[in-house]
């Protein structure tokens, strides 16, 4: 059975709502958004890239600044801005989507004060959610128990889990979104428990609508999407550890 | 049975990179959706080092001014508190966002004093889940930026020293009656939890 009501703490550690750009920002627009998103974000760190250029006997590094990570004074809303991108993002504690989905417009109206009409090739979300799930006075953890997306190892190999880590990409039957998602046991977040990620990203990136006020309905179906997926990873057991 | 089936055993602490050595590493800031993953540079790297070895140096950005540094230094201590928002509850965020702004403030700011390890903030963080115990009286910052907690009733005082995110030294000063007591251990989160509630309860 799905539920959606929300949960009164939900393993969400971060999520993005990311809009990509057909054409490539050029190093002074960059400039020039992130004076925009300072007031909101005002602690700025450059992301810089390398480039080698390789001739026969001389490699010769290029270093170049390709966008800026955008962090607001509270630490949990952040911009990341590249040179063909820019993703909302918010840390935990979630907000909601609603709350996303308007910081996502917002960012992108300032993004339209300087470029002129950018034709967007790719939108997509990413929800992080980490399960933290406690020994209590048990030995062991098995991850089934609580999440249904995972990894097969035929029977009689194994004696005990060191690592685990799975990643499934498929097109979803309501929206023939392209959905991918990211499984697996990560390194304890919190003592005396274990952390398991499920990593969900939805993305649409043919055909998005060029008219902006289609492309914001069609990104606002993607609430539903990700919602049903995540519900449906998830055993009734790691729901109660977050209600 | 399979894999995901299989139970996975507690671990015995968090490494020092706890954040980048998992097995799964998805919790970086995604700067990339999963179709188009960060371009592989191994080939590239190998390629060059085929040829005559390659020196990569980097001119080191400008010293930002003490202001931006100490205003950095506080959203990074709140963005390495979300990693673990949905363990505290709105009040304890406030609370320790407010002494975290206090702690590093411009005007107040000692020179000597090194910014906060990131390493034994995370070991407060997960030592205050665990606990279930806010109520110290005071935070504060070491010589070498390792986070202090201070419970001060009285003449009774306990102090303790995150060292990393899994181990922290702590002492404790007592007067009970006439006595004077005074006690100090190092050890895992773990000890200290136990060891706070033992010293508390004789506040």
């Amino acid at each position: 059975m799905i539920k959606q009501e929300p949960y009164a703490r939900p393993p969400i550690t971060e999520v993005v709502l990311d809009l990509q750009f057909q054409t490539e920002i050029s190093a002074r627009d960059l400039e020039r958004i992130r004076d925009k998103l300072k007031r909101f974000y005002p602690s700025i760190e450059p992301i810089r890239g390398l480039h080698l250029d390789i001739k026969e006997n001389t490699t010769t590094p290029t270093f170049s600044i390709n966008g800026f990570k955008l962090t607001s004074a509270n630490g949990a809303d952040i911009v990341l801005l590249n040179k063909t991108n820019i993703g909302t993002v918010r840390l935990a504690p979630y907000q909601g989507w609603d709350s996303l989905f308007k910081s996502t417009q917002t960012n992108f109206d300032l993004v339209l004060s300087v470029l002129k009409r950018p034709v967007i090739t790719r939108i997509a979300s990413r929800f992080i959610n980490r399960l933290d799930i406690p020994f209590g006075n048990s030995a062991k953890i098995t991850p089934a128990d609580y999440s249904l997306v995972g990894v097969n190892l035929p029977q009689g190999l194994a004696k005990q889990s060191i690592s685990e880590t799975a990643r499934i990409e498929f097109i979803e039957e309501s929206e023939g979104l392209v959905v991918v998602i990211n499984s697996g046991v990560v390194n304890p977040a919190l003592i005396d428990h274990l952390s398991y990620l499920i990593d969900i990203d939805v993305i649409q990136q043919e055909n998005v609508p060029l008219r902006y006020d289609d492309m914001w309905k069609r990104l606002s179906q993607f609430r539903s999407v990700k919602n049903k997926i995540f519900e449906s990873c998830l055993t009734d057991a790691a729901r109660a550890l977050f209600r | 049975m399979t894999a995901h089936h299989l139970a996975t055993e507690r671990a015995p602490a968090l490494p020092e990179k706890w954040a980048r050595s998992g097995p799964a590493d998805f919790t970086s800031l995604s700067g990339r959706l999963s179709p188009n993953p960060a371009p592989n540079l191994d080939g590239v790297l190998g390629a060059a080092m085929s040829n005559p070895p390659v020196t990569i140096t980097e001119t080191a950005p400008d010293p930002k001014p003490r202001d931006v540094e100490l205003f950095d230094a506080r959203v990074h201590l709140k963005v390495a508190t979300s990693q673990y928002a949905m363990h505290l509850s709105s009040d304890e965020r406030a609370r320790l966002f407010a002494e975290v702004d206090y702690l590093l403030e411009t005007e107040a700011w000692d020179e000597e004093n090194a910014l906060p390890r990131q390493q034994s903030f995370l070991g407060f963080l997960r030592w205050t889940i665990l606990s279930k115990n806010s109520s110290w009286t005071s935070l504060g910052l070491d010589g070498d930026g390792s986070i202090l907690l201070a419970w001060k009733k009285g003449q009774n005082v306990l102090t303790a020293n995150f060292v990393d995110a899994n181990e922290a030294k702590w002492a404790a000063q007592l007067t009970i009656g006439s006595n004077k007591e005074v006690s100090v251990g190092q050890g895992p989160l773990k000890s200290f939890a136990e060891h706070a509630v033992f010293h508390l309860k004789r506040f």
